[in-house]
């Protein structure tokens, strides 16, 4: 594998490579983490303006009412890719980017252990999302809703009409399918990268807490994406097999035929992934803030153990909670008590992070940064959804809320004043260390405070609408509903959350070409990609830093003490290869020294960088080319001489390949 | 309004401040936000022009989720504001100085205070909690008490509502030859427009053979979804008479958003004579199709119609077909008995006027995309002529006696301004209606 080197016992080597290629074929074949780090951030930002973009579409519709401005159909497209898009083209990569770069800085790695795999991850991406973006030249893009309840996604004709023939649903279902891969392949990778590549010293419970917010997000999608493969699967079965798992009854023309199929096994199926999903989107954010609210107040984060068990409880219990989802599909007052139960029991842990980020600014010499405005900010919007989210926790008050505006309010609190704002904050938060650049202060702090007042004369009048009993996915309403003045509202809004991005792409491009030189370190933080150049070189680390505390620089820079108060931590043994290393010791010693002492116990992670390849893309592009032969099999398309459904197997080839060819290809 | 101004009062001029004043706007904006909720709570004054809020609640079962969402409400505000002045205060207490080179004490954390923060929510929850489970299982065992119910099974429609009144049996096909009832027995059977006594209790018995719909009425009930292979109920007991909207609340297909229908509780001496006039058998001569022009019989050209919708007593013995999955249950059409008592044409869509009636005929869709009556009928499909006897004839649907809307407004013929229908289409006139088909007693 990739990681095994031969130990070169004279001096810490220097990496064969250190000068980057900048070219395309560079990037395309890139198995840096970094690099892909940045495809992913880059990809994932388009994703998210396009998604924006869309639900701006929809709020000019919304403008006023019985506005025509597009057609229905087009408006269910355009809110099923909104949000499609969003959870899984926009938050989720925009998470794994940061993923991707920061996390194997913090734990002082090199890379992540499966570098070939991780590229994989990226190609796997951009084919889902190439898949699901391609619906819209075949004029059939998704239309049944980002959750997809059967039967509307089923491919069925009857005596007085028909749904679900069109491909519309097939582009959604595999592309869905192929960004599994890619998410589940990109988790197992981290996870075993943060169990096995830690350096030195950097115990679990001395990880920076976004590490652990990454590990437990893994671990999240590796056991929840099943479900949905599962549901996926089996959705693909009935409209290509013309089996019947989620409709109950067909009829044949003379005879009603029961199938003991069930509607209702899709929405368990989906909600069991789709629950554990939500804390897939915001798990990260909650990293990303733990990270930088200490460093702007200046205070180690206030009860490091209680947030990791927090996170651990809040994925835990999310796969518990899922039938809160369905409180109004009459499964009866038992099932729903228990579930509401849980459901609040997740409400515990969620409210204790708040406090505790709260006991962190607490008596803290706070520095409003434009990360931290953005980071200060999710805990101020982040509460207002979790607190939504307990009045739906109780059922009855659910059979108002649900599936109407209400909720529409409280999930944007969640996931734009919660993920998108601890984004945001990240991309401000390591802007410098990943372009070796300051990005503009005044720049961002207009566009936090722009944010923040689109983002709520946008939302918060939606809990307004709910309340007025405005359902969810309507594409046009009657002048009578009462519902005009506060769509207006939101929708201007939404243009001022739009014109928001715009500030923050400027920023970036202008700090790209002026910002100001960053040095290694210009927030004064704590963790270890603090502690090298900005950018950092390709092999992160001259040296794999040994770590004896759970704020490293800042123990580094203040001592043990790291400010009065600050306990310094019992000495900890480190166990590798069999030999031990009293970590308390080794800073005394000079580099050398303490290099040799490493080498010596048996310590291999020496400078060595995989090779690029191009198998991970060839196998992504495999995958691509068979899911839309799949696509276009039924109805059956062929162009002239070419026949569409015939990529299915050239992608199957072209899969194989790939992976045959990265099988054996030398890892370094 | 008040939320606009707190909102536009953190305009982003007050960025780069050091001092406090932008962390007070901000907290001035959301006490704004937080009196605006109070204002949506406590604007409980003019329903007519909210027909879909549910915080104005008209039965027992909705008063009991109102009593819940308040106690749930306060609790949060509280929560909210207690929260908020947490991360507000800490923001300007604890700023950071110009040149504060110490550090301030390297705090990890404090127990006591983590266990409090960890008890005292739960406590919270726990009172929420218990009412909540104790208003399910009283739901639940109340909507199972049928008894002395009124039975009103509803089908969900793409994208209509289907309304059969089971307890009530209809008229059949009267023959022609010698006036004896012939045909299958029937039960009441209405589209998009419930009507109900109040003062019973009512269980609606929710079904579809299609896609999943969902059955809400804010100002009665909370809402059940519709969906094929279970039997959702729901049960409640109008208090009030008057007119109350519903809407489809999971999404159905193309025209999800145009899935209405309306609740008319009316007096239960009223609910028996629309029943009665429901439920009368037809004369012979109504159910034969014209020859001669005359427009109490239907016209040749409602033979077209007749494909899917179906009119009691007549002949026109619609296609049962349901869509895809079940088509033995309900008809593939609304049931047009009656038509021209009807508020709504093509599920509160429009307005049932005879412009609208004739806009609609003329292509379907072009008023609701994706319907199923634009496959048979398209732009030009049928000739002027034809939709002007097809509109005589079917406003004409009406019993000899009026429509039997209860007096005095309420419940009544709805007001124009507040109706939600979509007005794009000219309301004009009513023409001077032709005789109403004979009712036989």
């Amino acid at each position: 594998m990739a990681t095994i080197a031969q130990p070169q016992p004279q001096t810490i080597a220097r990496p064969a490579v250190t000068t980057r290629s900048t070219g395309l074929w560079s990037w395309l074949t890139t198995v840096d983490h970094k690099r892909i780090g940045i495809l992913y951030g880059v990809t994932a930002f388009l994703y998210l303006l396009i998604g924006g973009l869309e639900a701006m579409v929809m709020r000019v519709q919304l403008a006023a009412p019985e506005n025509d401005l597009i057609s229905q159909n087009r408006y269910n497209e355009f809110f099923t890719m909104h949000g499609t898009t969003m959870i899984f083209l926009a938050i989720m990569p925009l998470s794994s980017a940061f993923f991707n770069y920061v996390v194997p800085l913090q734990i002082g790695a090199r890379d992540v252990a499966f570098p070939r795999l991780n590229a994989f991850s990226y190609w796997v991406f951009v084919a889902g999302g190439l898949i699901l973006s391609l619906s819209w030249l075949a004029n059939a893009a998704p239309n049944q809703g980002w959750y997809g309840y059967a039967p509307l996604t089923e491919r069925l004709s009857g005596a007085a009409g028909t749904y679900g023939i069109e491909r519309n649903v097939d582009f959604w279902a595999l592309g869905l399918q192929v960004l599994g891969v890619s998410s589940v392949a990109a988790s197992l990778n981290f996870v075993i990268t943060i169990l096995n590549m830690r350096a030195p010293g950097v115990t679990l419970m001395r990880m920076p807490i976004f590490c652990w917010s990454t590990l437990i997000t893994s671990i999240l999608i590796v056991l929840a994406f099943p479900a949905i493969t599962v549901a996926l699967i089996l959705l693909s079965m009935d409209r290509f097999a013309g089996t019947h798992f989620y409709i109950p009854s067909i009829w044949d023309g003379t005879n009603l035929i029961l199938t003991g199929g069930d509607p209702l096994l899709w929405q368990h199926l989906f909600w069991v992934f789709g629950h554990p999903e939500v804390y897939i989107l915001i798990l990260p954010a909650f990293g990303i803030v733990s990270e930088i609210i200490p460093v702007f107040s200046r205070k180690p984060l206030f009860g490091y153990a209680v947030m990791v068990y927090a996170i651990a409880a809040i994925a835990f219990l999310g796969f518990g909670v899922w039938v809160h989802h369905m409180f109004v599909t009459g499964l009866g007052p038992t099932p729903n008590a228990v579930f509401s139960a849980s459901t609040m029991l997740i409400a515990i842990p969620t409210g204790v992070k708040i406090f505790n980020w709260v006991g962190t600014m607490w008596g803290g010499q706070i520095k409003f940064t434009t990360p931290m405005l953005f980071a200060v900010g999710l805990v101020s919007q982040f509460t207002i959804g979790g607190i939504s989210g307990v009045m739906h926790a109780s059922p009855p008050i659910d059979t108002h809320h649900n599936d109407t505006y209400f909720v529409i309010a409280h999930f944007h609190y969640v996931l734009f004043g919660g993920s998108i704002f601890a984004l945001l904050a990240g991309i401000y938060y390591w802007f410098p260390k990943i372009t070796g650049k300051l990005m503009d202060e005044r720049l961002g702090k207009i566009h936090f405070w722009v944010t923040f007042v689109g983002f709520n004369v946008t939302f918060f009048p939606m809990h307004f609408l709910g309340l007025e009993g405005m359902p969810r996915r309507y594409a046009s309403y009657a002048a009578g509903s009462g519902w005009g003045f506060w769509n207006l509202i939101v929708s201007s809004g939404s243009f001022v959350l739009g014109a928001s991005f715009l500030i923050f792409l400027y920023n970036v491009a202008k700090s790209l070409q002026h910002g100001k030189p960053a040095g290694n370190d210009p927030w004064d933080a704590a963790t270890l990609e603090w502690s090298i150049p900005s950018p950092p070189p390709v092999y992160n680390f001259r040296e794999i830093p040994i770590v004896r505390h759970r704020d490293p620089l800042w123990e580094e820079k203040y001592g043990h003490a790291g400010g009065e108060g600050h306990q310094a931590e019992e000495s900890l043994d480190i166990s590798i290869a069999g030999k031990t290393i009293s970590v308390g010791e080794v800073p005394d010693e000079d580099p050398t020294e303490q290099a040799e002492r490493r080498l010596d116990a048996g310590d291999t992670h020496d400078i060595h960088m995989p090779n690029a390849s191009f198998y991970p893309l060839v196998a992504g592009l495999g995958l691509f080319l068979s899911m839309m032969g799949l696509i276009f099999s039924y109805p059956r398309l062929p162009i002239g001489a070419l026949d569409l459904p015939m990529l299915t197997l050239a992608g199957l080839v072209t899969f194989l390949v790939g992976i045959y060819g990265w099988s054996f290809e030398p890892a370094s | 309004m008040s939320g606009r101004d707190g909102i536009g009062s953190e305009a982003p001029r007050t960025v780069g401040q050091r001092g406090p004043r932008p962390v007070w706007q901000r907290f001035g904006a959301m006490v704004a936000l937080a009196v605006l909720v109070l204002g949506t709570l406590s604007a409980c004054g003019d329903d007519n022009t909210r027909p879909y809020t549910h915080i104005s609640p008209t039965t027992g079962v909705a008063d009991d989720i109102q009593g819940l969402y308040k106690l749930v409400f306060w609790m949060a505000l509280v929560v909210f504001v207690l929260v908020q002045f947490l991360i507000v205060y800490a923001a300007m207490r604890f700023r950071r100085k110009r040149n504060q080179n110490t550090r301030p004490p390297q705090i990890h954390g404090n127990k006591t205070l983590e266990i409090a923060w960890t008890i005292i929510p739960a406590l919270v929850l726990l009172t929420i909690l218990v009412p909540t489970i104790q208003t399910m299982y009283e739901f639940d065992a109340q909507a199972d008490e049928v008894d002395d119910a009124l039975v009103v099974n509803v089908y969900g429609k793409q994208w209509w509502w289907e309304v059969h009144y089971p307890q009530f049996p209809v008229s059949q096909y009267r023959s022609p030859a010698d006036g004896s009832l012939v045909g299958e027995p029937q039960v009441l059977m209405t589209a998009n427009e419930v009507r109900v006594p109040v003062g019973r209790k009512v269980r609606f018995n929710l079904y579809s053979n299609n896609v999943i719909h969902s059955f809400y009425i804010p100002r009665m009930s909370g809402k059940m979804d519709v969906i094929p292979g279970h039997e959702n109920y729901l049960a409640f007991t109008p208090r009030e008479v008057g007119t109350f909207y519903g809407e489809c609340t999971e999404f159905c297909g193309v025209s999800h958003a145009w899935m209405r229908f309306v609740v008319k509780a009316v007096e239960p001496a009223q609910f028996d004579a629309w029943v009665a006039a429901y439920s009368a058998p037809p004369s012979v001569v109504s159910q034969q199709f014209s020859t001669d022009g005359d427009v109490t019989k239907p016209p040749a050209s409602f033979g077209l119609c007749v494909t899917c919708h179906n009119v009691n007593g007549t002949t026109a013995g619609a296609a049962r077909g349901g869509l895809a999955t079940d088509p033995t249950s309900v008809n593939a059409a609304p049931n047009l008995t009656l038509f021209g008592c009807r508020d709504t044409i093509a599920a509160g869509l429009l307005e049932n006027t005879p412009e609208n009636l004739a806009t609609w005929l003329d292509n379907p869709a072009a008023v609701k995309e994706g319907n199923f009556m634009s496959s048979a009928i398209k732009d030009e499909t049928l000739t002027d002529e034809q939709i002007t006897e097809l509109v005589n004839y079917l406003e004409s649907l009406k019993p000899a006696e009026g429509c039997y809307e209860p007096p005095g407004g309420e419940g009544g013929p709805t007001n124009p301004d507040v109706v939600p229908v979509v007005s794009s289409v000219p309301v004009g006139q009513q023409p001077a209606l032709p005789a109403p088909p004979p009712v036989a007693s």
